[in-house]
């Protein structure tokens, strides 16, 4: 159906429309007042509807040959292949840009470091943590040192100005714990020079918190 | 007291539903859509090209076209208007080109001694009188022009209405139904007894 009925109907060109079933009510009772008008025409409307798509008589008689079933398969797997969207395969140069700013970014972050880790620092000194071994014999309320061997530590950077407070060399008591003894448990009785003549400098003795190492010469 | 259960079977995928699914790669629904519109496409095809072989090439060449350019389609029309629109331009190119369009003249065609079998007892099979009534049908539709030719065999074969024709052709709705009054005149004048009235 159409809304042509509002506009006058144009005539004979209607009759198709009558034939077809292509006209509104309105339209179909004033082509009918027409035809009433016109006896003539309705020969011509029979013409029309013998040629229209209603007349299935005539169009199943003149239908066209069909393809096998082989062809319409073939025509189906050429039709799939062309147009059914397909997983899109990988391009390299669509992901070139991102790839190249994350290298940037990687290299830029790796100089920064580099420069970071170059650049002369205050001492800094890596002790690995010492391979310790259980000190047995000891009793728990002493206070224990435990010292590092040279093979416990590391030294990745080292000013030289802080060179002279590290003793180096090996422990000359291997395995032998050392006690620590504090000011209050050693009384120095004399003290004299070297074999070079030269005095030891000696400052704030007497302090309560100042250890002392203390060498197993036989003379404490 | 016993229940009925009526089962109602799934109503049939509708053809957007079918062509979202496409869009995602769903063979499955490629082959509902073309099962579903591929006779009617064919006929429209086969109309205009009379040819089997180039008629098939058409659909296969419009269905392709429809479903590539899907972006074009905007869902004021059906598929089946969009895909016969295109189907159809197709088969004119392919005509134009291959230049292969039956172009029996009405004339040609032996109507005497075919009366004159008919008269004779000569009883051929049905598919010859088929065969013999679509070759007439063919050679007259070959007489008219291309808009009415297209006009007669998209509502026709196509099935589809006036509006849906008018557009498929970027026409007015009277424009239609003037070129179907015209085209059958010419068409029942050349087809004479051939088709009852």
């Amino acid at each position: 159906m159409n809304d042509q009925p509002t506009q006058p109907l144009k005539l004979p060109e209607a009759l198709a429309g009558f034939a077809d079933g292509e006209l509104n009510p309105a339209a179909r009772r004033q082509l009918l007042d027409w035809l009433t008008e016109h006896p003539e025409a309705f020969n011509i409307l029979q013409e029309q509807e013998s040629l229209a798509p209603g007349n299935a008589t005539l169009w199943q008689s003149v239908a066209p040959p069909m393809p096998a079933a082989r062809q319409w398969d073939a025509t189906f797997d050429a039709i799939s292949r062309a147009a059914l969207p397909r997983a899109t395969p990988f391009r390299f140069y669509r992901y070139l840009g991102p790839v190249m700013a994350l290298a940037g970014m990687t290299a830029a972050i790796l100089v920064v470091v580099f420069l970071e880790r170059a650049t002369p620092q205050a001492a800094v000194v890596r002790v690995a943590p010492p391979a310790l071994k259980t000190v047995e014999g000891i009793d728990r309320e002493d206070l224990v040192y435990r010292v590092a061997t040279d093979d416990d530590v590391q030294l990745i950077q080292l000013p030289e100005a802080a060179a002279h407070l590290i003793v180096v060399g090996r422990h000359p008591m291997a395995d032998v714990p050392l006690s620590l003894a504090l000011a209050a448990d050693v009384q120095l009785l004399n003290f004299g020079p070297d074999e070079q003549g030269n005095l030891p400098d000696i400052e704030d003795t007497q302090g309560p918190d100042i250890s002392m190492l203390w060498a197993p010469s036989g003379k404490p | 007291m016993g229940v009925v259960t009526a089962l109602t079977p799934n109503p049939p995928a509708t053809d957007e539903q079918l062509i979202a699914r496409f869009r995602r790669g769903d063979r499955s629904s490629l082959e509902l859509l073309f099962h579903r519109y591929r006779d009617t496409a064919y006929r429209v095809a086969y109309r205009l090209l009379s040819n089997e072989s180039d008629a098939l090439d058409a659909v296969q060449e419009g269905f392709i076209k429809a479903l590539n350019h899907l972006n074009g389609f905007e869902h004021r029309s059906s598929f089946k208007t969009w895909l016969l629109r295109i189907v159809s331009n197709a088969s004119l190119d392919l005509g134009r080109q291959r230049g292969r369009r039956v172009t029996v003249s009405i004339d040609a065609i032996d109507w005497q001694s075919q009366d004159a079998g008919s008269a004779a007892g000569f009883d051929p099979s049905l598919e010859a009188e088929r065969a013999d009534l679509r070759q007439a049908l063919d050679a007259a539709l070959a007489e008219l022009s291309e808009d009415q030719r297209r006009t007669f065999v998209l509502h026709v074969d196509g099935g589809l209405s006036y509006r849906e024709v008018a557009d498929v052709m970027k026409i007015s709705i009277g424009t239609v139904m003037s070129r179907l009054f015209y085209a059958r005149q010419k068409l029942k004048g050349m087809l004479a007894n051939r088709i009852c009235v």
